[in-house]
């Protein structure tokens, strides 16, 4: 029999945010993997460009993960993949096999796809490819599509980009340059079509243009079409790489603008873009008014509840904790693995206004052996904080929700007064992979 | 080209499959490999993730360490984890930047092991097989450094004449006899205690919740005892007094390493087979001769199920797929043809069999004689390629098609 051992400050699974280090407030040592699969993955990030394919080169393990999630979103059609084995690292030439392989893959469909987002891997890395040759080779192959140079180089990701972000950029990188369309406004942000109640889409449909995001693309066309955007804005910070390079490429604005809980941070996003925009302000008073109303009676909802959060829901979890926090919410934990450098302020806050706000890693060893039982009624916000803490009681959101700005904090809590009245399956909600996506296991 | 797949799946990768094999032994499993390639273990090969606990986790590798030859960051981290969990074991897998780079596997589980004091062993794997290599490694492996002795030595057994594989080559021919044997002549039931390991038995062949239970009861309505399960159901204790079997079922490819280690370690001999059907009968008379002879038997070769009328084919795993064929043939009179995409197969084939690497080669052998082909049994993922107006019965495999038809509703 495994033995129950709970995270605690001694075996470094567990800290107050007052004893907490930043970045890292754990070390990073083996990892755990929790049964949540709500994340996206690369497969499902490029399923967002339509009509394109996907072909991954790597071995059978590597590619194990990839082929299913492209099954159970009912694409394979649009997955394909070359398997390689130790012969061809260390005996025959990997560049070759690469080429060829796309080549086969591609001459075996019926039409050829107009973009094919291709994943080289972490060998690729090691055995010195030659990326630049590969792509000439299959361009000069298949002069109709468009190669859209991606990764899967997980060995890469703590000391450089994860994959994700490469994708993105490699997704923008891609884009060609057109006459500019000064009714479209880029939005580079989550997986998650932004919310349309937000302000952030109210103010672009006030200045006359239209939001131009990939969760909302149908066609082919629509991925060129980024190219006429008139600005862009990013809200999601795994979109900010290849956003920046984006608009340095293309010359045109970029705006940053994060899903914050911070007032004053919400009205400079919202000055700049009205200034950008050339359109009025929302009344942002009556937007503050209207929250602290909500943040109040959801107070008074939720009582002395146990709150448990996590850095899925929302990109700004220790934000968030903050925002309930000084409405009197009796947050008591965050789940996360490191602080992302744009919390730090928010982290410096709770370090000294609450300092025994527990940080709870989720991929320290120990969290495979915790004790998820609780005392009384907890409510959870994001899914790993519902899978750790083991409560029905909880808000099944990842990436922010689409929330944006005032609107968001309004929407978020009654997502929250919703989840505290209404149990739900936490193992059936957090085994869904890519939420928001066809899963057809679970259909 | 082999390597090329168009639209079916690939099979569970070697790393998964010793993960698999070593999921309920309470050891510590330590896949050596960067943050993220754990869930595609757990989320698509694994359906005990979520109920059931097992220290298997991730070494986290990054480019510098695997540069540096950081080897003292995997030691130092499995040090750590394994002082605060205790397992019974330390196990370590390997993927394909540590392959690349040689890492001394063996040498790092020498130093984990004399500074716990628990068995720490390394199972070949570079991530670029699939499960039955490395399932089979595993248990094998396992079995070698965590089984207990026997009171009879390895010795006796080579004197008693147990051989391993090549012995079983010649007992396993179809004879005129064993190809009419009737269903009277497998009823004879002799009243002597006979322990059977169950061997090869893992959630990626067998994921159905009460597999291993039906298999138990299935021994026990034939007179045998059941003795461990190897290794789905089961406990380190369940594992390390394997040696005191009489007779291993290997129930799966996954299995045959092990069986014939033990073989030729314990003298233990083993029957091939799973009790499928019309087949059941015909494994529990083959092991008890086995026992008799101590000889080493593959149950479904015996069924020449490669002649007759008409022609189903099935596609999977060499064992299961092959006791299913021997159990319709022994049905229906049909021939049964047997398609092996899997790795592991050394001496599994039966007569007309194929084995067959990527799809298009498992096209090609789906779509061949065509228009003889009655039925094609396999995992649901197979009908993208197999031909149209051929009836097709989905036996879902989980090595295959993941959690698409499990019963996740």
């Amino acid at each position: 029999m495994l033995q129950r051992v709970n995270p605690s400050e001694s075996n470094n699974s567990m800290v107050p945010v007052g004893k907490a280090d930043f970045p890292l407030p754990f070390k990073q040592a083996l990892e755990y993997c929790a049964p949540v699969r709500e994340a996206w993955n690369i497969v499902h990030i490029g399923m967002l460009l339509p009509e394109a394919h996907q072909i991954y080169v790597c071995a059978d393990n590597c590619m194990r993960g990839v082929t299913m999630t492209a099954a159970e979103m009912g694409e394979a059609d649009r997955f394909h993949c070359v398997i390689i084995n130790e012969r061809d690292m260390l005996y025959t030439n990997l560049d070759e096999i690469t080429i060829e392989g796309v080549t086969d893959v591609l001459n075996k469909l019926d039409e050829l796809p107009p973009a094919v987002l291709l994943f080289t891997v972490c060998v690729h890395h090691f055995l010195s490819s030659d990326i630049e040759h590969i792509y000439r080779e299959l361009e000069s192959r298949f002069p109709g599509i468009n190669f859209i140079r991606c990764w899967m180089d997980p060995v890469m990701q703590k000391n450089h980009l994860f994959p994700d972000v490469v994708e993105r950029n490699a997704m923008l990188d891609k884009v060609p340059l057109r006459d500019v369309n000064p009714k479209q406004v880029n939005v580079f942000g989550a997986d998650i079509p932004l919310d349309k109640d937000s302000e952030l889409e109210k103010m672009i449909e006030n200045a006359g243009c239209i939001v131009h995001e990939f969760p909302r693309f149908e066609t082919y066309e629509d991925y060129l079409k980024i190219g006429e955007g008139r600005i862009n804005i990013t809200t999601y910070p795994a979109f900010k790489y290849g956003a920046d390079n984006y608009s340095e490429r293309t010359g045109r604005t970029n705006l940053y603008m994060p899903s914050p809980f911070y007032y004053e941070e919400i009205d400079e996003q919202l000055k700049t873009l009205s200034e950008v925009l050339g359109v009025k302000m929302p009344d942002v008073d009556e937007l503050k008014v209207k929250c602290e109303d909500r943040l109040s009676e959801l107070k008074k909802e939720l009582g002395d509840t146990p709150v448990f959060l996590d850095y899925m829901a929302h990109t700004r979890p220790l934000g968030l904790a903050r925002m309930l926090l000084n409405y009197g919410i009796n947050v008591k934990r965050v789940y996360l693995d490191a602080v992302m450098g744009e919390e730090e302020n928010d982290f410096k806050f709770l370090k000294e206004n609450y300092p025994n706000l527990e940080l709870c890693a989720t991929v320290r060893p120990v969290m495979r052996v915790a004790d998820r039982k609780q005392d009384g009624k907890v409510l959870a916000i994001g899914p790993k904080a519902a899978f750790f803490a083991n409560t029905e009681f909880f808000v099944d959101q990842i990436e922010c929700g689409g929330l944006w700005g005032y609107t968001g904090i309004i929407k978020l809590c009654d997502k929250i007064s919703e989840a505290f009245g209404t149990p739900k399956d936490v193992k059936k909600a957090v085994s869904i992979k890519g939420a928001g996506n066809r899963c057809l296991p679970f259909e | 080209m082999r390597e090329t797949y168009k639209i079916v799946p690939v099979y569970s990768g070697d790393v998964s499959g010793a993960c698999s094999a070593l999921y309920e032994l309470e050891g510590m499993v330590v896949m050596h490999d960067p943050s993220g390639c754990n869930s595609t273990y757990n989320t698509f090969d694994e359906n005990r993730w979520y109920e059931k606990e097992s220290l298997i986790f991730l070494s986290g590798l990054t480019d510098t360490d695997a540069i540096m030859g950081n080897d003292k960051k995997l030691i130092d981290d499995i040090l750590e984890a394994a002082k605060e969990l205790k397992p019974k074991f330390v196990a370590i897998t390997n993927s394909p930047i540590p392959y690349l780079n040689g890492t001394d596997f063996d040498g790092i589980c020498r130093k984990i092991e004399n500074e716990l004091g628990i068995p720490a062993f390394y199972i070949p794997s570079n991530g670029m097989h699939d499960y039955t290599i490395g399932a089979g490694k595993a248990l094998m492996i396992a079995a070698k450094k965590l089984m207990k002795d026997k009171a009879q030595p390895a010795a006796d057994a080579q004197e008693i004449g147990v051989q391993s594989t090549g012995d079983m080559a010649a007992d396993d021919q179809p004879s005129d006899s064993q190809t009419t044997r009737s269903e009277a002549e497998a009823d004879i039931i002799e009243i002597e205690e006979i322990k059977v390991n169950l061997v090869g038995i893992t959630p990626l062949d067998y994921s159905k919740e009460n597999a291993v239970s039906d298999i138990k009861e299935w021994l026990k309505s034939s007179g045998f005892t059941f003795n461990s399960s190897l290794s789905l159901d089961t406990s380190y204790d369940e594992f390390v007094n394997a040696p005191d079997a009489d007779v291993n079922l290997v129930l799966s490819s996954v299995g045959m390493e092990c069986a014939i280690y033990m073989n030729e370690k314990y003298g233990i001999p083993y029957v091939v087979g799973s009790p499928i059907g019309d087949m059941a009968k015909f494994i529990a008379e083959d092991i008890r001769e086995s026992h008799e002879n101590k000889k080493n038997i593959n149950s479904y070769k015996r069924v020449a199920y490669g002649s007759g009328e008409g022609l189903v084919k099935l596609i999977g795993e060499p064992v299961f797929m092959g006791s299913m064929a021997a159990s319709i043939h022994i049905l229906t009179g049909r021939t049964a043809q047997v398609i092996v995409p899997t790795e592991y197969k050394t001496d599994l084939l039966g007569s007309g069999d194929i084995a067959v690497t990527g799809e298009e080669e498992i096209e090609k052998a789906l779509n061949a004689d065509k228009d003889r082909t009655l039925e094609i049994i396999g995992d649901g993922m197979y009908t993208r390629i197999a031909p149209e107006g051929v009836r097709f019965i989905n036996v879902p495999h989980l090595a295959l098609s993941g959690r698409m038809y499990q019963n996740n509703k």
